[in-house]
């Protein structure tokens, strides 16, 4: 009798156990990290006048980059950041002023200034990263019968 | 004594088994079901409930505009369910449907011949299953969507895969839609595993993310936003929004399949769309389709 007794608690312990872990799967999704983004500021970051159009420029490849990777590229106007930073590129090498935004059928549909393009693509590729790594923490604020009351 | 610890063992793997087998799924229900609430709580009386659901909404449109005490299945219709003026139009337009035409296309493509004599019968014996996918596959870990298992078995008849947006692909999507609405079929999405619940949880979390340079989750638009007037349109709610796929929309001038929409949705969001074959789309779609399991299959048809 007693080995049954404790033949059953094994039992319902070990039932108990697997139930836990299989039982909620909410917190296990993965995410991807931006190591040293977090803590950029933008503003000061992609400041045209305080550092220049080529670092500027730099900034905004190389989080873009990133951003491309996780597929949080920004688009805006139907042109991908990419797309913004490949025109500021030619418009630097061209001497040209302001560079051309495209529709997807590439008919140009307005234009703006290098420097403005360039702090957007700074500040857009900044954004796609710091957004995600805000989202990690808040999305479940959104969800109906989690984080979500009515 | 030997034959007890053999019995224990057995009742212990087989309980075991049953709870784990019964809770993969414990999560997205519980997820269903907080939406299928919340939507009827919304939809029940959007004057009476105003302040909670619509506060920037008119006495006259509210009052006028909608259709109240909206239950489950009442919103397979999407955004048609409670849209008063935009459902009288719809109606109007369904008397000569647009997509007839592709329904018949469609049929035919799944008879006709591949270079090598087979048929999508080859792949695809049973037609009524738009409410099967997407299905998560569990040899090889991941979301297969209908669309890419249609490019597989072109593929696996030597024949060239299909733009997974519009054109044949949505044309035998509406065949297969169609004739799983004909059969009063449901959606019926399965999570059987670990695996497929993270996918699903990973789908999940896309789907309620902030994203693109307007900062937007597909849920600002179409969980709390829902119902909302944008301009002369109201929002759709995420329930139900898979069941009438593939669709005829009029911006389009044609049919496109679910993940054109939502990589146009993404678009709006200010971000370049994940591709339709992607892990994020497929997830994405697993999430969205599971929500509306136990609706019926409405497709294929029209949208603005």
């Amino acid at each position: 009798m007693k080995k049954q007794l404790k033949q059953s608690l094994i039992l319902l312990s070990t039932v108990f156990f697997f139930t836990a872990c299989s039982s909620n799967y909410g917190n296990m999704a993965s995410s991807p990290s931006y190591d040293g983004v977090a803590n950029l500021k933008a503003k000061n970051v992609c400041s045209v006048k305080n550092n220049g159009i080529q670092n500027v420029l730099a900034t905004a490849v190389k989080y873009n980059a990133v951003a491309i990777k996780n597929d949080l590229e920004f688009m805006r106007l139907g042109m991908r950041n990419s797309q913004y930073i490949s025109a500021i590129n030619m418009a630097l090498k061209t001497g040209s002023k302001n560079i051309d935004i495209l529709n997807k059928k590439k008919k140009k549909t307005g234009s703006v200034s290098v420097e403005y393009a360039t702090w957007r693509a700074c500040s857009f590729s900044i954004a796609a990263l710091q957004q995600a790594q805000d989202a990690k923490n808040t999305w479940r604020l959104a969800v109906p019968g989690d984080g979500f009351t009515y | 004594m030997l034959l007890n610890i053999v019995k224990t063992t057995t009742l212990l793997i087989l309980t075991t088994c049953i709870l784990n087998a019964e809770n993969f799924n414990a999560q997205a229900e519980k997820d269903r079901i907080a939406l299928i609430d919340y939507f009827e709580a919304k939809f029940d009386d959007p004057l009476k409930n105003r302040n909670t659901f619509f506060p920037y909404s008119t006495d006259y449109e509210l009052n006028n505009s909608y259709v109240t005490g909206l239950k489950h299945q009442d919103f397979a219709k999407g955004n048609y369910a409670f849209n008063k003026d935009g459902k009288a139009q719809y109606e109007e337009i369904k008397e000569m449907p647009p997509y007839e035409d592709d329904i018949e296309a469609g049929e035919e493509l799944y008879n006709k011949k591949f270079s090598n004599g087979n048929t999508f019968a080859s792949c695809f014996p049973n037609t009524q299953i738009a409410g099967d996918y997407p299905k998560f596959i569990e040899e090889k870990q991941e979301v297969l969507t209908l669309g890419i298992d249609i490019n597989n078995c072109l593929v696996k008849n030597n024949e060239k895969k299909w733009k997974m947006s519009k054109g044949n692909m949505a044309k035998l999507q509406a065949y297969f839609s169609f004739e799983s609405m004909e059969a009063n079929k449901d959606v019926a999405i399965q999570i059987n595993s670990k695996e497929a619940a993270l996918a699903y949880e990973r789908g999940k979390e896309y789907y309620y993310t902030q994203r693109g340079y307007l900062k937007l989750s597909c849920a600002s638009c179409h969980i709390q936003g829902a119902g909302q007037r944008v301009r002369n349109e109201k929002l759709s709610q995420l329930l139900g929004q898979t069941t009438h796929f593939p669709v005829y929309r009029l911006k389009w001038s044609g049919l496109g399949t679910l993940e054109r929409r939502m990589g146009g949705c993404i678009k709006d969001e200010g971000q370049v769309p994940p591709s339709a074959e992607s892990k994020y789309m497929k997830e994405l779609l697993y999430f969205m389709s599971y929500m509306s399991n136990g609706m019926k299959i409405d497709g294929p048809d029209i949208r603005k």
